[in-house]
């Protein structure tokens, strides 16, 4: 046991390595910067608002955090693993010696890293953003009444919805060996209730919507829309809900299957 | 206990499909302590499929791996511990540099940096180290790649093609590199290749498969002895397809880049051959007979076996 924690540490540090100066390094500092980035524009065109409170600037970026989030998963997921269908790599890896498991999951760790570090940089971001917007004028600043804890829970909140995305995302991007076919399941999985919502309001069904909720209650890829929209008849922002248990579980189930069948693969 | 062998690797009846394609078939490889190892054959034959059973890539249905004398589905990782492999294509990350991509076997494989270095030194790479893989040649990403199967200072090595796409210098550093690996690190080696020029040079042991089917296996003095007294001879002609079935069933042969190679006994049976050619309308372009080496006990056992 103490010796596969040890490889999985391995794993994970390499994995580090490895990413550094590919796309997915990229995305991981392009998406919070894109992010953080729209909100502000719309922060500043609404300065001359009597009624403008930082609260709508943190469920801006909630609800704009969210929306990007899984293309961002996607993308940087099947960018990471790639890296190894590229040039064969998993031939000479799994010819180390390394469980199979174990470095299944020591990968998933070492992308996860990259994706809390997005986490922290939209963080980061905002509040420079903010206090950047501070100088330039007064009440666009961070100011007293500030509510950390609120933009905390509304972005934590995103990441965890989006937890069924990693693990499902992941198993596709070890199982196929191109990097399109990943990313296209992942960008049709994210834009179906997107497509729906617009066909059930060019047909004037908007209002019955129970087909567009069955649609992001079944569909993992929805989760960070569902969460950041309150679809799910969550009353109020908490970070941990019975929708998180949901995706927390899910997202297990997933990394559990994917390393059971990455373990009996055949690497031809 | 199990009685101590002298050989590293050991397979007995080992079998492979791909679906209902029999790839191996009833493989008894046993490969000697310390040999350099010569694994032979055409293409598709299954030199490939065997070393990644040997590597545990491939799940073997049907036989049984020993290497170091232990179970290879018992004792993966004890095995792996004291392989270094490389497989088919160089497997590298070519958007890192050398040194990176040595980084990156040792953090997995738990080894010391200070020995990335040194290696380096050794497949005369250390002033490229620097720079991405994907502006290597291809002799370069080659050299990476032993380089990473030497990391662990193994005690078998396993190369899959090592001489694939280089240029002759290349080949040459290639073959006195494996020499001084084996020589000075006391380290097996056991290689695959098509290219029996360079086997002949290097390999004291070696093994032909043809189509999944173990047709030689023993010493390379051995393997040459076969041929002695035979010679080769090389005919360019103009409709290559119509001689080869002239020869098939009466000699060893072989077509190549429009050239016909049939080993032969003497000067009569190769002027016999040349006239047979002509007397059946096929221009002869020009001949040549050559003293047999490898190529021709290769050959004739690739023939002989396809004749069985």
């Amino acid at each position: 046991m103490k010796r596969n924690l040890n490889t999985f540490a391995r794993i994970v540090a390499a994995e580090t390595v490895k990413l550094r100066s590919t796309f997915a390094f990229w995305l991981t500092l392009f998406y919070p910067i894109g992010t953080v980035l729209l909100v502000t524009l719309f922060w500043v065109s609404m300065r001359n608002n009597k009624s403008l409170s930082t609260d709508m600037f943190i469920n801006n970026l909630g609800n704009v955090a969210s929306f990007f989030l899984p293309f961002f998963i996607v993308l940087m997921i099947s960018v990471a693993c790639n890296t190894e269908h590229k040039s064969a790599m998993l031939k000479h890896i799994l010819a180390l010696p390394v469980p199979r498991p174990v470095f299944y999951l020591g990968k998933f760790a070492g992308i996860m890293v990259f994706i809390t570090l997005a986490l922290i940089l939209t963080l980061v971001f905002a509040y420079g953003s903010l206090l950047l917007c501070g100088l330039l004028y007064t009440k666009l600043g961070l100011g007293a009444t500030f509510n950390h804890g609120l933009l905390l829970r509304i972005i934590i909140r995103a990441y965890i919805a989006a937890s069924a995305i990693y693990t499902i995302q992941y198993w596709l991007g070890m199982r196929l060996r191109n990097l399109t076919l990943p990313v296209a399941i992942g960008s049709a999985l994210i834009i179906l209730p997107i497509a729906i919502l617009i066909i059930l309001g060019i047909a004037g069904l908007i209002n019955e919507n129970q087909s567009f909720t069955k649609i992001i209650t079944y569909n993992p890829y929805s989760y960070p829309y569902s969460a950041a929209f309150n679809m799910m008849k969550s009353t109020e922002i908490t970070i941990f809900s019975v929708n998180t248990y949901i995706f927390i579980s899910l997202s297990l189930a997933a990394l559990l299957l994917g390393a059971w069948d990455f373990t009996r693969r055949r690497v031809y | 206990m199990q009685p101590a062998s002298n050989n590293i690797i050991q397979t007995h009846s080992l079998s492979f499909s791909y679906g209902r394609l029999n790839v191996l078939n009833e493989i008894n490889l046993e490969v000697p302590r310390g040999s350099i190892f010569g694994f032979l054959g055409p293409n598709g034959a299954g030199k490939s499929t065997t070393i990644k059973t040997l590597l545990g890539l491939l799940h073997t249905e049907q036989g049984m791996i020993r290497i170091f004398g232990k179970e290879l589905n018992t004792h993966k990782l004890f095995i792996l511990e004291r392989i270094g492999a490389m497989v088919e294509s160089p497997s590298l990350y070519d958007h890192l540099n050398a040194f990176r991509n040595l980084e990156i076997t040792a953090r997995m494989r738990n080894l010391p940096f200070k020995r990335i270095r040194p290696l380096l030194e050794t497949v005369s790479l250390l002033q490229d180290a620097g720079r991405p893989v994907k502006q290597y040649s291809t002799g370069m990403k080659q050299r990476l790649c032993l380089a990473i199967a030497l990391l662990a200072e193994p005690e078998l090595l396993i190369l899959d093609e090592p001489i694939n796409g280089l240029d002759p210098n290349g080949i040459m550093e290639m073959r006195q590199m494996l020499g001084r690996i084996n020589e000075e690190q006391k380290c097996t080696i056991l290689l695959s290749s098509h290219i029996l020029s360079e086997i002949e040079k290097i390999c004291s042991d070696v093994a032909i498969i043809s189509s999944g089917t173990l047709v030689y296996q023993g010493s390379m003095l051995t393997l040459l002895g076969l041929a002695t007294g035979r010679e080769v001879l090389t005919i360019h002609v103009d409709d290559t397809d119509k001689a080869k079935n002239l020869m098939d069933g009466r000699f060893d042969s072989t077509i190549k880049d429009q050239i016909l190679t049939v080993t032969v006994k003497d000067k009569p049976e190769a002027a016999y051959i040349i006239r047979m050619l002509i007397e059946n309308g096929i221009e002869v372009y020009s001949a040549e007979r050559e003293s047999a080496g490898l190529e021709a006990s290769f050959l004739h056992l690739l023939n002989s076996s396809h004749q069985s």
